[in-house]
């Protein structure tokens, strides 16, 4: 009890409060801009984060995280193009309800939509983390080799449209990490006699490259096209344009509790992603409504469930992360990044070595659920004008920040050349559709598998009949298989 | 004639991703790992498996690609020459930069990134591309070095 309300109380500090403002005002800055993305700049801004304590580290990230989700939406409604792939079911009802000249409306039905999923599935994670890390605690190195390969085998196909192509993504992620010193001989390993790989691929610079810095070439391919053509805030509207009123936030509250249930759910699944949740969400909402050929035309419901769900989300995604050690989408991945740098073991351990981390994260979740409140509600009108600055002095100081991050990590252009060619590999892989996410979770999780795999083969002896021997070893072995089965089956189905 | 051109691109990254693999099974991994001890893992043993992994699911993609009917789905291209002189142009651009950055310094470089990018978008104005492209990196580098104590 005492560790959680020393955690708590470490959040409640002013520089944690500023460090969580600061990053919710990014995140949403940053959410805003469509081609910029919450985990884009939350990989850009980590190597910051090696002059603050952990937990700063963490909220300050956290925030950018919950920022991003409802910035996301602002490009949404005003633009009738998201911001970040998540809020795409924002359009369907938040665009016609602000040609209808009701944006103001329609941005703050989306704000207390994101708040209330937030904050829910914040609660969950509260309240179910500690006694699944428990569980997990039993799983020992072979449960933990055979939970990772299942869960890259679900994500493989999950995330992007080919299985095969899925698996390659997570095997070329899992491939590179093993460059550089052998964690058991600390002999060099694929460094190629390059005294800078010996400590392996940065993880900096692969966030970095792959997400920031390939998807920023892939906007700038287009060059600086025709801008939107945006909505604007007008002061010339009824104050019931403007505003929610309770009885119309009541009025949404069942469609915000599916909603938000339907995102808390998915989010702690590894892999499925706020945007799966958005649309499950949406399309839950439609079916249940009074009025669903209002859908698509305006509906504060619409817009209440598409972003209850994918901001539910948010806090479930960490479920999968504190209790197993297992990232759920790209912002755990880099969260793990964070951790590991801050030398922290993320996992079930982290509840019985770190639990006073883990309560002032929870303290930082919660605080900045109404953090993101105050900040969006006030700052409504600014992050608006966002989207009247041209990508042409965008893009290029993003570049340059992209570059500056990793060369201040340790004064190293050779990191930078490795950025570079991360987001070279990062523009073809989503050219050819080859799963980003799954490659990051997979460098992510290399080490931690080779460890696993390598004490479960000294435990036994050298003997792999250990994997079969152990219920929950076996049982995540015969269900990768049927799964496995399951997308042959189907792949087969589809020919035919 | 769409589908033909993302099955030709398919092709082409299962065929290159397949040499490389065995490329590095039979060369690389077994020059730049050491021996094996006597228990565990040998050092070469996990990214032995993760290559015969992607080995595999290559020529698993080229042997789909090449059999399976395709759907009627019309898909674009992905790729074509412009995307790859592109992408090309811009990692060497970059490369460029951080030439500059070494033998000259942070700011050099960053001017360099910073007008070239905003010059490719099509910035028209030579007075606020000279602006923008010095202030960027001005203010990181005096930012970076006041707060952070870090000098680039």
């Amino acid at each position: 009890m005492d560790q959680i309300l020393l955690g708590f109380s470490d959040i409640l500090t002013l520089v944690n409060i500023l460090y969580i403002a600061l990053g919710i005002s990014i995140g949403i800055f940053v959410g805003a801009i469509p081609g910029l993305a919450a985990p884009m700049v939350m990989a850009m801004l980590t190597p910051l984060t090696f002059y603050m304590s952990p937990l700063a580290a963490l909220s300050f990230l956290l925030g950018m995280l919950k920022g991003g989700y409802f910035g996301g939406s602002i490009s949404a409604i005003l633009l009738n193009t998201p911001g970040t792939p998540d809020a795409a079911a924002a359009c369907f009802d938040g665009y016609p309800l602000a040609k209808q000249g009701k944006a103001e409306k329609a941005l703050k039905m989306s704000l207390y939509s994101s708040i209330f999923g937030d904050t829910f599935s914040d609660i969950i994670l509260i309240v179910v983390a500690a006694p699944i890390a428990g569980i997990a605690l039993k799983m020992g190195p072979p449960e933990i080799a055979t939970l990772i390969i299942f869960a890259m085998t679900t994500m493989a196909s999950y995330l992007g449209t080919s299985f095969t192509k899925g698996i390659i993504a997570a095997a070329l992620g899992m491939f590179l990490a093993t460059v550089g010193l052998d964690p058991e001989l600390a002999q060099p390993r694929l460094t190629f006699g390059f005294i800078e790989l010996e400590d392996g691929l940065p993880i900096t610079a692969m966030f970095i490259g792959i997400l920031a810095l390939g998807e920023i070439f892939i906007q700038l391919e287009g060059g600086a096209k025709a801008g939107f053509e945006k909505i604007k805030l007008s002061k010339n509207v009824p104050k019931e344009d403007r505003t929610i009123s309770l009885k119309e936030f009541s009025g949404t509250f069942r469609t915000l509790v599916r909603s938000t249930g339907i995102g808390t759910l998915i989010g702690a699944l590894p892999g499925l992603g706020a945007t799966l949740a958005a649309f499950m969400a949406y399309g839950a909402a439609k079916r249940s409504s009074k009025h669903p050929e209002e859908f698509g035309h305006g509906s504060l419901e619409g817009i209440a469930a598409a972003e209850a769900g994918n901001n539910a989300t948010c806090g479930a995604n960490l479920i999968p992360l504190f209790t197993l050690g297992i990232p759920g989408n790209v912002a755990a991945a880099l969260l793990i990044g964070v951790f590991m740098i801050h030398g922290v073991s993320p996992g079930p351990l982290m509840f019985e070595q770190n639990s006073r981390l883990i309560y002032g994260i929870f303290g930082a979740l919660l605080v900045g659920n109404v953090l993101h409140l105050i900040i969006g509600y006030i700052g409504l009108k600014f992050y608006t004008k966002i989207l009247d600055v041209d990508k042409i002095y965008i893009y290029p100081l993003v570049v340059l920040s992209c570059m500056t991050g990793i060369y201040m990590e340790n004064n190293s252009l050779f990191n930078v050349g490795i950025m570079v060619a991360f987001g070279w590999l990062g523009y073809f892989m989503k050219k050819m559709d080859f799963s980003f996410i799954t490659f990051i979770i997979g460098f992510v999780l290399a080490p931690i598998m080779e460890h696993a795999l390598n004490q479960s083969l000294i435990m036994s002896g050298n003997n792999i009949s250990i994997f079969f021997k152990r219920p929950i070893s076996l049982s995540l072995l015969i269900l990768t298989i049927l799964y496995l089965c399951q997308i042959v089956y189907r792949s087969r189905k589809k020919v035919v | 004639m769409g589908c033909i051109i993302m099955k030709k691109a398919d092709l082409i990254v299962g065929s290159l991703l397949a040499i490389t693999g065995l490329l590095f099974l039979f060369y690389f991994i077994p020059n730049q790992t050491t021996e094996a001890e006597e228990y565990g893992l040998s050092p070469s043993f996990f990214p032995t498996v993760l290559m015969i992994i992607i080995t595999v699911m290559a020529v698993l993609l080229l042997a789909m690609r090449l059999w399976r009917h395709e759907d009627s789905e019309i898909q674009k291209a992905p790729l074509d020459k412009q995307n790859l002189f592109f992408i090309h142009g811009v990692c060497g651009f970059l490369f460029f930069s951080l030439a500059v950055m070494n033998y000259i310094g942070y700011i050099a470089g960053g001017i360099v990134v910073v007008s070239g990018a905003m010059f490719y978008l099509g910035a028209k104005s030579p007075i606020k591309i000279m602006l923008i492209s010095i202030t960027g990196p001005v203010v990181f580098y005096y930012s970076i070095r006041h707060f952070l104590n870090v000098i680039l």
